[in-house]
């Protein structure tokens, strides 16, 4: 197996970063949940980053917690615009949380979750 | 004169300017305030004759003091329409001027009125000229021409009978900007969904400052195209079965209509690459121009106002040009993600004769 050698690691990191900062430079006017969503839950043993990738098909919320080998599927997720205010279940887990900065395109959902009989805060920026 | 006594006003002029640009191409709610009228009466320092907005620069004398104002009135485009030049005010005018008073608190008002000696300055006139009621021009082939019919005619389609989005029989109050009277009435103006009532009731609330065609200079995508005071040319081509959509206001960008069921050579789906005016395939039913878009991406606000729409939105657009004057246009919407079921909203354009498209760029966002 070959190794990894430092430069490549900065390459990434700066190809993330460029990535991110070019995203959040465009708008996206749609629905307000649909897209990447980065931050992070304290507490969590498992890891305190959190991906969220999300999806408006016209009725119903869908996406992923933590693309990868250790995802979850959204089971269900309700948005209620009268208080702007977001419901998430996946697996084990159940997420409560606000919008924030609603009118920008790297807006934030945060709040608390629980989940495997722990409990905590979470906040997500949209990328 | 002193330059100590030179360089306060100098510097008071140059933020006026300075902030004027900051917030430049906008709403006119976004930034002023219907609720707080003045009056001003002061002399003329300078008069900036550009887009998007004029701006004439005042000295107003209060008791010993001497404020620097600027006064913001309507594109030089739409100024020289109604007659007016860029020295139609200069330096050292006596002018009176009452408006609106800017948002943020700065010296900027917006000029509904300017006078000069008692004779109104710098005004705009609603008034459209009549339609031509000269028959539909045609080709050689007998079908419609949705402009001229070449030989080095200019002319384009403007003044847009309604310059916001709202489905037809509805009635509901808002300004040309598609700025509600009463916010409450969103839900009346189409058949949102939830979701997209809060969000449209949002950018309401915020006075459309969001506006991306503003702030970021995006495209006028979708219908918005065909509600722009500085109008939109429709050009043939024949040979390559297409016509284009060539827009006044959004830096001279456009939108292609195959005439033909395009699905090969570069566009090859809708998923891929979605685009700010789409993809539109045309053509003919009994002399009316029947378009279908899809593959729009979410990154404009395809109408004044700020009605959202996400990337499953639809169009069927139709136009029918009933006389050389008049162009009747209707859009259906059809967008699941944003609204419970397809709408329609319709408005007419008319054709100024004789006249190139006037051009404005959007440049360095803001401005």
């Amino acid at each position: 197996m070959r190794g990894i050698s430092i430069n490549n690691v900065k390459k990434a990191f700066f190809a993330v970063l460029a990535l991110g900062l070019f995203s959040t430079a465009i708008a996206q006017e749609g629905h307000p949940i649909k897209g990447s969503w980065i931050g992070e839950w304290q507490g969590n043993p498992l890891g305190t980053s959190l991906l969220m990738v999300m999806n408006w098909d016209g009725k119903a919320i869908t996406g992923i917690i933590n693309p990868g080998t250790d995802n979850l599927e959204i089971k269900t997720a309700t948005l209620n615009p009268a208080d702007w205010s977001v419901h998430i279940e996946a697996g084990d887990y159940k997420l409560d949380g606000k919008f924030a900065r609603l009118e920008l395109p790297n807006r934030s959902i945060s709040g608390t979750w629980t989940g495997g009989g722990k409990n905590g805060s979470f906040e997500i920026v949209r990328q | 004169m002193k330059i100590r006594s030179v360089l306060p006003w100098s510097l008071g002029a140059l933020a006026l300017s300075v902030t004027a640009a900051a917030f430049a191409h906008h709403p006119l709610s976004a930034k002023f305030d219907s609720a707080k009228e003045t009056t001003l009466t002061g002399i003329v320092t300078a008069v900036d004759w550009r887009n998007p907005h004029t701006h004439v620069f005042m000295n107003v004398t209060r008791g010993n003091t001497v404020e620097n104002w600027a006064v913001e009135l309507e594109s030089p485009i739409i100024l020289r329409q109604s007659g007016w030049a860029a020295d139609s005010l200069k330096p050292g005018d006596q002018i009176n001027v009452s408006g609106m008073l800017a948002r943020n608190g700065t010296r900027q008002v917006w000029g509904e009125n300017v006078t000069k000696g008692g004779t109104a300055v710098y005004t705009v006139s609603d008034a459209r000229p009549a339609p031509s009621t000269e028959p539909t021009p045609r080709w050689p082939d007998g079908t419609v021409a949705l402009g001229t019919t070449g030989g080095g005619q200019d002319g384009y389609w403007s003044f847009p009978s309604e310059t916001v989005m709202v489905e037809d029989g509805v009635n509901v109050p808002m300004d040309k900007y598609g700025l509600l009277t009463n916010v409450n009435d969103a839900a009346k103006v189409a058949p949102l969904q939830p979701w997209a009532l809060g969000i449209y009731k949002l950018r309401q609330e915020r006075q459309l400052q969001d506006d991306p065609m503003f702030i970021n200079c995006k495209p006028p995508g979708g219908p918005r195209q065909f509600q722009s005071e500085l109008g939109v040319q429709l050009l043939e081509d024949k040979e390559n079965a297409r016509v284009f959509a060539l827009v006044g206001s959004g830096n001279r960008n456009y939108n292609i209509i195959y005439m033909y069921d395009r699905q090969t050579g570069l566009v090859t789906g809708d998923d891929d690459n979605p685009l700010y005016y789409g993809r539109s395939n045309g053509h003919w039913e009994d002399g009316t121009l029947v378009v279908n878009t899809k593959g729009f991406n979410e990154d404009f606000w395809f109408s004044n106002g700020g009605l959202p729409h996400t990337d499953l939105l639809q169009l069927e657009q139709r136009f029918t040009r009933t006389s050389k004057g008049t162009m009747e246009y209707s859009v259906t919407v059809n967008d699941p993600g944003a609204y419970t079921r397809p709408w329609t909203a319709s408005w007419t354009l008319q054709w100024v004769d004789g006249e190139e498209m006037p051009v404005h760029f959007c440049q360095n966002n803001r401005q």
